[in-house]
């Protein structure tokens, strides 16, 4: 697996652990494709009642998210923030507004609890 | 007299004039609403630079204080930076310094109760208020990540409340302030009900009209709103809906309340003194300002 793959691995895994994402997103049915500028790549990870999973596509994406891989690993790994990149560009996520500032929730809420 | 502008990134159709008397002295207060736009907010603050005696910033935030923090709102500092004469506020002096008071004063008359749950629509924006309703002894459910980012996830603690604050808000005060809060013709759109349960749970609702319009439910029967920034037609929505008490913290003036920053506007203008300068707090206190309390009126009575 690549190593964006690995990381969206574990980020799923820590979204799932964590009580309090868990409870702020027990109502948030979405699928994210993840996907690198960079490389012929895709990434889907699902969110269901509270739950996050790296899945197979099964469906339209509700969320695009665009970027380098090194981007993506960094954002996802919790190495950076995702609202600098996603200012300046370098992080593209397309979906409504509320998903992608619930995505940003996420990113900063999940890593160092 | 003394002149003050409010320059808000908010409708152009609550722009009002008023003459406010404070600390004896006459203060012509003026909003002037953006329609949310910035540019048209800092060619606003260029043009009144050394033309008034003060500048309000409203719909923005220059800072955000969480507990000992404080953090700079990059389009609040943009706008304060615009003004190199006059003295630019957001209301911060206010809120730090007179809603603790006034939420002491109404549970001093009995309005605020402990055991109570106090709904803060917005707590990250006037935390002072939030740590007054729960040093009164009301139940705090904090409304941050519901009306601003639209999860439905109450903050139930002062502690949580700082604790999401100093993860969140060092880096979501880098997006564009209007994904944040309803400005321009988002403060006039249809409200949305989405966080009812949360309303109907609360016995007081309390923090910034916008927020408190924009999700705003069917009834509000038997309930205490405590916020600023309103007008007729705002307090005739309250009331339409079952509001029992109303309360702001900025004194009524021809039938509207201004927000916290033309108070602060119009108390540095009377006084020259601007926060931090330790003589702020006695200037607040100096001012004779008190809450506006309204019940509801008869002719509303079902």
């Amino acid at each position: 697996m690549s190593a964006l793959g690995d990381t969206l691995g574990r980020f799923a895994e820590a979204c799932s652990r964590n009580q309090r994402l868990q409870q702020m997103n027990r109502d948030w049915d979405r699928l994210i494709l993840v996907q690198p500028d960079d490389a012929d790549d895709q990434h889907w990870v699902r969110y269901h009642e509270g739950v996050a999973a790296v899945v197979a596509k099964d469906g339209d994406p509700d969320l695009i998210v665009e970027g380098a891989s090194d981007v993506l690993v960094s954002i996802f790994s919790g190495a950076s923030t995702p609202t600098e990149p996603y200012m300046s560009g370098d992080l593209r996520v397309r979906g409504s507004q509320d998903d992608v500032m619930r995505l940003d929730v996420i990113a900063l809420l999940i890593w160092g609890e | 007299m003394k002149t003050v502008v409010s320059v808000s990134l908010g409708s152009s159709r609550r722009d009002h004039a008023a003459v406010l008397t404070i600390l004896g002295e006459d203060v012509q207060l003026a909003r002037r609403g953006m329609d949310g736009s910035i540019e048209r907010a800092l060619d606003t603050i260029h043009a009144l630079d050394g033309h008034v005696d003060a500048l309000g910033l409203g719909g923005v935030d220059r800072w955000l204080t969480v507990g000992p923090r404080r953090y700079t709102v990059p389009t609040g500092e943009r706008l304060a930076q615009a003004a190199t004469a006059t003295p630019v506020v957001d209301g911060t002096g206010i809120k730090s310094v007179w809603e603790p008071m006034v939420v002491q004063r109404l549970a001093a008359d009995g309005i605020l109760q402990a055991g109570q749950t106090a709904l803060m629509v917005s707590a990250l924006d006037r935390y002072p208020m939030a740590a007054a309703l729960d040093a009164a002894g009301l139940h705090l459910v904090c409304g941050d990540l519901m009306f601003s980012a639209r999860i439905n996830y109450p903050i139930r603690t002062l502690a949580e409340l700082q604790e999401l604050g100093d993860r969140l808000v060092p880096e979501m005060v880098k997006l564009p302030f209007q994904q944040l809060y309803p400005v321009g013709g988002d403060q006039d759109a249809v409200p949305d009900p989405r966080f009812v349960s949360h309303f109907e749970e609360a016995d007081v609702v309390a923090g910034d009209f916008h927020f408190i319009r924009r999700y705003l439910p069917g009834r509000l029967d038997g309930k205490v709103v405590l916020t600023t920034t309103t007008t007729t037609t705002d307090v005739d929505l309250l009331w339409s809906r079952g509001l029992s008490i109303m309360a702001t913290t900025s004194p009524q003036l021809d039938g509207r309340t201004f927000g916290t920053n033309v108070l602060e506007a119009a108390l540095v203008a009377a006084s020259g003194v601007q926060a931090p300068d330790p003589r702020w707090d006695d200037i607040v206190r100096a001012a004779g300002l008190a809450p506006f309390v309204r019940r509801r009126p008869a002719r509303e009575h079902a």
